[in-house]
């Protein structure tokens, strides 16, 4: 299975991509092919094993392509097919048949997405990290361009801001090519200098701050939450933004020392704060949760920066409780805003007050994100500040405990605002479809999982950790 | 021959960047199709290792290093195929939008 599982977590896209054109006049049909699809990967990526690497082609690395699982990269592969269920289940009940949601293209980028994913995630090259990266780029500007609401914008906006990301990842590798005359991960750790590569950081920082969402790069997330469909929305809350976490984990301890940790406690400070403050100013839900984003990996940068052992854990865990939850979050409101056909807060008053399950998923979504039990958002707030009380952080735990009280503030904002108060009666509430209620119940699921089960879960997450220090060959 | 090809990268990119700064899209796109043409011309000058013996063959040194080669024909279609879709989202924005400015764009306002 080790040596099968490389090449089927890129191929079963690919297949499926092919299928979809097959069936290019039937949405339907693509819709169960995408859902068929993200069931296959999740058993592919449960399957993979841990393996020493794959040399692409025959050729053995440095001078190959090595693709290969750790721990780290099954984290976040597992992860990824999760997200991929649940968003497949959404848009098989939500947006499937006529409309913006049953088009080919808009179909089309989820496999090219998941392949993407999933090449990033195992490649052990920095040039072949560059080509999935601007491959992820090019399939989510298509998932946003296919929104609903004024998408074209907000794709703009993404693309251009995003171009420059990957324009300044690209320089990165050359001159990391021409400093080191390999691209290969392992062997550029093998033959540099602690703290040689120092000039390299502005432009990976570049290139994955504004991938994953961070403050100064942050401003192209909210458009387009608000511009993409429900079950875009999921992939890009849930999946797209952890690509610039997970770069910043595995290539941060191969190229940069902690002499450049500053710059990563300044940044996620900052998210923290700003994310948290535009949240509270927005009157758009989607927007608000793009928002929300930005703060919540705030406190995941702010425990990769602390570089110990048990941050590095516990930012690892938070990225999948922010995953769930955020996603859970982005259903739940989906389905509301489907109903109302807008995502304005003040249209939308009131709208889920006669929903009392969807309300029950939507509260579970909010106290995890401000770190409450019985939700995932409680393990992994409370093993961040442990972690940072052992590391004796002080003032990046103080800004982290405001952070936490500002999430409060606008989580229970929106949460007033679409289940509390008593708006104007809108259209009854339209009979969901299985597969909507599937993926809520999953996502709503995995997040109390997350919490009952931590332990293992943390287990995981720091085996994670430790294969985030890149071996010595 | 490094600093011929530092101050020409160094040109096209001011290029490329003057371009982007602008207000209309199609310029845009058009600084930002100069900055791939930039990086490709930085990854393609980026320099030989000399000690290194060539990966096929036993060629005689000095040879050309052929990764570099294949990184900027890499490099060359991703900058292409970005550019062509950037030029067919600013022609769907235009229809929509009867316009190329961007200060157009500008619904998102709260």
């Amino acid at each position: 299975m080790e040596t099968l599982s490389i090449p089927l977590l890129l191929c079963l896209p690919i297949l499926s991509a092919l299928a979809m054109s097959a069936c290019y006049r039937y949405a339907l049909v693509r819709a169960w092919i995408f859902l068929g699809m993200s069931l296959l990967n999740f058993g592919v990526t449960i399957l993979a094993a841990p393996a020493e690497g794959y040399a692409s082609g025959g050729w053995a690395p440095p001078l190959g392509i090595e693709l290969g699982v750790d721990a780290l990269s099954k984290f976040f592969l597992v992860l990824t097919a999760v997200i991929f269920i649940a968003a497949s289940a959404y848009h098989l009940g939500m947006e499937n048949g006529k409309g913006l949601g049953g088009r080919f293209v808009y179909h089309l980028s989820f496999p090219l997405l998941l392949l993407s994913l999933n090449g990033l995630y195992i490649t052990g090259d920095f040039f072949n990290f560059y080509v999935f990266f601007e491959l992820l780029a090019i399939s989510s500007y298509l998932l946003v361009a296919m929104g609903s609401h004024n998408p074209l914008e907000a794709a703009w906006k993404y693309a251009v801001l995003s171009i420059l990301a990957s324009i300044m990842l690209l320089a990165g590798t050359a001159f990391l090519y021409g400093f080191t005359g390999s691209l290969n991960m392992t062997d550029i750790h093998a033959r540099l200098e602690p703290g040689s590569a120092l000039w390299l950081a502005p432009f990976f920082l570049f290139a994955l701050l504004t991938k994953a969402a961070l403050f100064p790069f942050h401003v192209w997330q909210p458009d387009a939450h608000a511009g993409a469909t429900t079950s875009g929305s999921i992939i890009l809350a849930g999946v797209l933004i952890n690509v610039g976490l997970f770069g910043i984990i595995r290539i941060w301890p191969i190229l940069f020392d902690d002499s450049l940790r500053w710059i990563l406690l300044a940044v996620g400070a900052s998210s923290l704060f700003f994310g948290a403050l535009a949240a509270g100013g927005t009157q758009d839900a989607k927007r608000l949760l793009g928002y929300s984003s930005t703060s919540q990996l705030g406190f995941i940068v702010l425990g990769i920066a602390w570089g110990t052992q048990a941050s590095v854990t516990a930012a690892i865990f938070y990225v999948a409780a922010h995953s769930v939850s955020k996603s859970l979050l982005f259903a739940v409101t989906g389905i509301l805003g489907k109903r109302c056909s807008t995502t304005l807060l003040a249209p939308l008053t009131g709208s889920g007050s006669r929903s009392p399950y969807l309300n029950a998923a939507f509260f579970l979504g909010i106290i995890s994100l401000v770190g409450l039990p019985p939700a995932a958002g409680f393990v992994a707030k409370l093993s961040l500040f442990q972690a940072g009380v052992a590391a004796a952080e002080w003032i990046w735990i103080a800004g982290a405990v405001v952070g936490t009280l500002l999430t409060l503030v606008y989580g229970m904002r929106v949460y007033q605002h679409l289940f509390w108060k008593s708006g104007e009666i809108h259209a009854l509430p339209a009979k969901l479809s299985f597969s909507n209620i599937f993926s809520v119940v999953f996502l709503a699921a995995m997040v109390l999982l997350l919490f009952f089960y931590a332990q293992p879960t943390l287990k995981w997450a720091e085996a994670a950790a430790q294969a985030s220090i890149p071996r010595a060959r | 021959m490094t600093m011929g090809y530092a101050v020409t990268v160094a040109v096209v990119v001011t290029v490329g960047v003057f371009h982007l700064l602008g207000r209309d899209m199609i310029r845009m796109v058009v600084g930002i199709y100069i900055l791939f043409n930039a990086l490709n011309l930085l990854v393609l000058s980026v320099v030989v290792i000399p000690q290194a013996n060539a990966p096929l063959g036993q060629l005689s040194k000095p040879y050309v290093d052929p990764l570099v080669q294949a990184m900027v024909l890499t490099a060359i279609v991703i900058g292409f195929g970005i550019s062509t879709f950037l030029l067919l989202l600013t022609a769907r924005l235009a229809k929509d939008k009867g316009s190329l400015d961007e200060k157009v764009m500008s619904e998102w306002k709260h």
